[in-house]
């Protein structure tokens, strides 16, 4: 089955897509506009599409973050990835926690990134209690020195 | 009276069919007195022979295609078969290794998926609690794989 077949059966707003592009694997990311996933997502859901979001990853880029959904086509066994570029600043996007099961994937993002999923409540899960020392996975987090006592 | 048994007693057999125990123990959570299943007659057996549902996490290694296989044939008619984790509903971070089989699907029927890495106690209780519903009605339930 090829990706087109895919789409058919989850249908992505092509107002929404930014961009395409093929990894070597022959997986599709696509980009979308900002916080569009969660529309998509819902779309989906209310349409009882057979899917599921099998793991979420990001990447620091320096002056932006990229936000991947790998979404796994159920009746396929086929997958993609939905992505959306985070502004640095102020890495803000919606939650599709109480959609599909991901609330730990982005509890973890909030944590080693600093992304804020707006109504995700899982924030202080991985690092140990009252850490204060940043966003352990970002480019140029400075590990604390010998010494150092996490309170 | 059979379906009211089984219902108020759905026993469960538990395997790893390649996880890397987060789901796993996950699974063992909603068991536990925060959630507790048991309340509802949810109890884990070591035997397939006893068992009614048999819970699966991980995307099935090549060594444990046999074991699965074998398992699921010794539970007693009617089965269901419920797969806890991303891995086992389609590979998960392991889809396309050389050495694993991207799914239990692709092995054995499943009833229902409850997907996530790992899915919360929540989910696996309320995959759980969905399952006994459909059973409740008198009937048994075509799930058709479905997710949660
Ligand atoms: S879904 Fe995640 S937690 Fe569950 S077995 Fe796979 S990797 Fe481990």
């Amino acid at each position: 089955m090829k990706i087109s077949n895919i789409k058919y059966d989850l249908p992505i707003d092509e107002n929404v897509i930014i961009s395409k592009r093929n990894l070597v694997s022959g997986e599709q990311i696509i980009v979308l506009k900002p916080k569009m996933i969660r529309k998509t997502i819902e779309n989906w859901v209310k349409n009882n599409f057979s899917f599921h979001i099998s793991s979420l990853y990001v990447i620091d880029e320096i002056d932006r973050f990229e936000l991947f959904y790998y979404v796994i086509h159920r009746k396929s066994n086929l997958s993609f990835i939905l992505a959306e570029v985070l502004d640095y600043n102020n890495p803000t996007t919606q939650t599709i926690s109480d959609l599909s099961g991901t609330i730990f994937y982005e509890g973890e993002a909030t944590e080693m990134f600093g992304i804020n999923f707006e109504g995700n409540k899982v924030t202080e899960v991985f690092l140990p209690e009252n850490w204060n020392k940043g966003f352990p996975m970002r480019k140029g987090w400075e590990k604390s020195k010998k010494g150092d006592k996490i309170e | 009276m059979v379906t009211w048994s089984r219902v108020k007693s759905p026993w469960l057999i538990h395997m790893n069919t390649g996880s890397c125990n987060g789901c796993d123990i996950e699974i063992l959570t909603a068991l536990a007195p925060k959630l507790d299943a048991e309340r509802y007659g949810v109890k884990l057996v070591g035997s397939p022979r006893h068992a009614d549902i048999m819970i699966c996490t991980g995307p099935v290694t090549d060594k444990m295609k046999i074991a699965v296989v074998k398992t699921y044939e010794q539970i007693p008619n009617p089965k269901f078969v419920v797969v806890v984790g991303s891995c086992g509903s389609s590979g998960g971070i392991y889809k396309n290794s050389y050495i694993t089989l991207d799914g239990v699907d692709n092995v054995i029927p499943v009833d229902l998926y409850i997907p996530g890495c790992p899915p919360k106690p929540e989910a696996v209780f309320f995959g759980i609690a969905m399952l006994l519903e459909k059973l409740s009605s008198g009937k048994l339930p075509d799930l058709k794989g479905e997710i949660l």
